[in-house]
């Protein structure tokens, strides 16, 4: 087959999109618009991304911010009569989300994602954990997994019984790598070493996955052996380097366990975020696993990037049909 | 190579002395050159100055590895970046102001004039206080002494100026000094580098 004048990151695209049927997942669709309400309510999982409203006929949308969370809200998980288990599905999507730009004007920005609902087993895991190395793959040779796990991070939390502000600033210290400011957080609110020494470490963890894996089991007064146990096995499924780093938190209230985050040498921003959300399915009233991710093609200049086969998608010869 | 972004002034010649003390130093640097951008392969250092409030921006958006920049500016903009050392320098504090005697009118808005506008409404937020928030960009001691505010948000050194026109601290929201920043993706890819950075800069740290 030949496609003549196809640009470099469509290319991407259709390789990365092409990859995921082979894999069996199906395409789903969204709306570009949600209910204003629909994002009010979950404003906690947008994470400070904006929410642009419109006025349609007096009913107040807003443009989509965020496509996990449209798609855990509109798809069908049918139990399965058999077994009584919510069936799975292995999805893909290849959407826009709309974000305001720093200029006041809009962002229309690309994503594509793949979620499995249903039921979530180590296969499906080491499955996931396979399409998100080949994803960035397609995008640079150069690219480095990191991962986190929200479960150990909220037990840690939980240890240090804050009120939701300081919470709050606990968290930030964990996500900036800040052990100078956390330490005196501790200080101001009397807490003993023991008690903050969990989450001390989660700031200093070594990246290397065997020594960070060492070091958390040397925490003490948490029962976390079962969420590192489920960190051993996703950095066994690593087709790439896979490090650990505990900066990267996701909302307590969505997300349960393993969180990732992708980088490509050169791209100053992650291109490519995941992780396991069973709270959110819980939200919306469904008793199912989840896991997924999305490579967010807003943030890769595809002049730079882009590690694909182009000759499939550019042609070898001179010919102009498809 | 590292790429750091400095900030312009005082402060800035410090952190260069650090770098120099670490091993970090530039040959190419020549203070009070026009010069933009000075690198040196050797150390594998390359370094530039930029206005104090865009050290972040040039972090945050991947052109400079790492940078030092006051708590202030980091608290303003809250960047997402690793802020990876407390540089013990450079030392103030955030506080709320006002004239000698001031009494709050909790029956209306508190006028807060400040030239850092979010951090003066997330703290003013954490106290469940209802603020109108005055952003001016310089003379910030004036506004109470003219009725323009009801207290101002803004960095104490010395005290010096607030006790010269009749103000005095009301309360001190958070205390400053200047910090190690890190691109966190630039973290990724040169961990060993901006790791090796830290450690020997930390030997040189004033302690308190």
């Amino acid at each position: 087959m030949y496609i003549k004048n196809i640009s470099m990151a469509d290319g991407v695209k259709m390789q990365i999109k092409s990859l995921y049927i082979d894999y069996g997942y199906e395409e789903y669709h969204l709306s570009g618009f949600e209910e204003y309400s629909f994002y009010a309510e979950n404003e906690s999982f947008l994470n400070s991304k904006d929410v642009i409203a419109v006025n349609a006929g007096g009913k107040l949308l807003a443009m989509r911010s965020d496509v996990t969370l449209s798609i855990a809200k509109s798809i069908d998980l049918h139990k399965d009569p058999a077994t009584g288990k919510p069936q799975t599905r292995k999805i893909f999507y290849d959407e826009k989300v709309f974000r305001k730009g720093t200029g006041g004007g809009i962002n229309d920005i690309s994503q594509i994602g793949v979620e499995i609902m249903g039921v979530v087993n180590e296969d499906a895991t080491k499955e996931l954990c396979s399409l998100f190395g080949k994803t960035l793959a397609m995008v640079s040779s150069e690219y480095a997994v990191d991962i986190s796990h929200m479960g150990i991070i909220v037990k840690a939390l939980k240890m240090l019984s804050l009120d939701r502000n300081l919470e709050r600033s606990a968290l930030e210290c964990l996500r900036g790598k800040n052990e100078h400011d956390f330490l005196r957080l501790m200080e101001s609110q009397g807490c003993k070493r023991a008690q903050y020494m969990p989450f001390l470490t989660l700031i200093t963890l070594p990246s290397e996955g065997s020594k960070a894996i060492s070091r958390l089991r040397s925490i003490t007064g948490l029962d976390i052996s079962a969420e590192i146990s489920e960190m051993e096995s996703f950095l066994r499924s690593a087709e790439g380097e896979m490090q650990v780093d505990f900066s990267i938190v996701g909302d307590y209230n969505y997300y349960n366990g393993i969180i990732f985050k992708g980088y490509v040498n050169g791209i100053p921003k992650a291109v490519l975020s995941g992780g396991r959300y069973d709270k959110l399915l819980e939200k919306f009233g469904k008793s199912a696993q989840a896991i997924g991710f999305a490579l967010y093609l807003g943030e890769i200049d595809f002049r730079n990037y882009g590690n694909i086969d182009s000759a499939s998608y550019y042609g070898t010869d001179k010919g102009d049909t498809i | 190579m590292i790429k750091f972004a400095l900030p312009k002034g005082r402060l800035g010649d410090k952190a260069y002395n650090f770098l120099q003390q670490a091993g970090f130093s530039c040959a190419d640097y020549v203070a009070d050159s026009r010069k933009l951008v000075f690198t040196d392969p050797v150390t594998g250092v390359s370094l530039f100055w930029v206005k104090p409030t865009d050290v972040s921006v040039y972090v945050e958006e991947g052109a400079a590895d790492v940078g030092f920049i006051g708590k202030d500016i980091l608290d303003e903009y809250r960047p997402d970046v690793y802020e990876l050392l407390d540089m013990n320098i450079g030392k103030c504090r955030m506080c709320v102001a006002a004239k000698q005697g001031f009494r709050d009118d909790t029956s209306r808005p508190l006028k807060v004039a400040t030239k850092f506008p979010n951090s003066a409404t997330s703290y003013f937020q954490s106290k469940g206080r209802e603020v109108q928030i005055i952003k001016l960009n310089g003379s910030i001691e004036l506004a109470p002494v003219l009725g323009l505010s009801d207290v101002i948000f803004d960095i104490v050194e010395t005290g010096t100026t607030l006790r010269e026109n009749n103000l005095e601290v009301i309360d001190e929201a958070f205390k400053i000094s200047m910090r190690l920043i890190a691109n966190k993706a630039s973290y990724k890819f040169k961990r060993e580098d901006i790791q090796r950075l830290t450690q020997e800069l930390k030997k040189y740290i004033p302690q308190s």
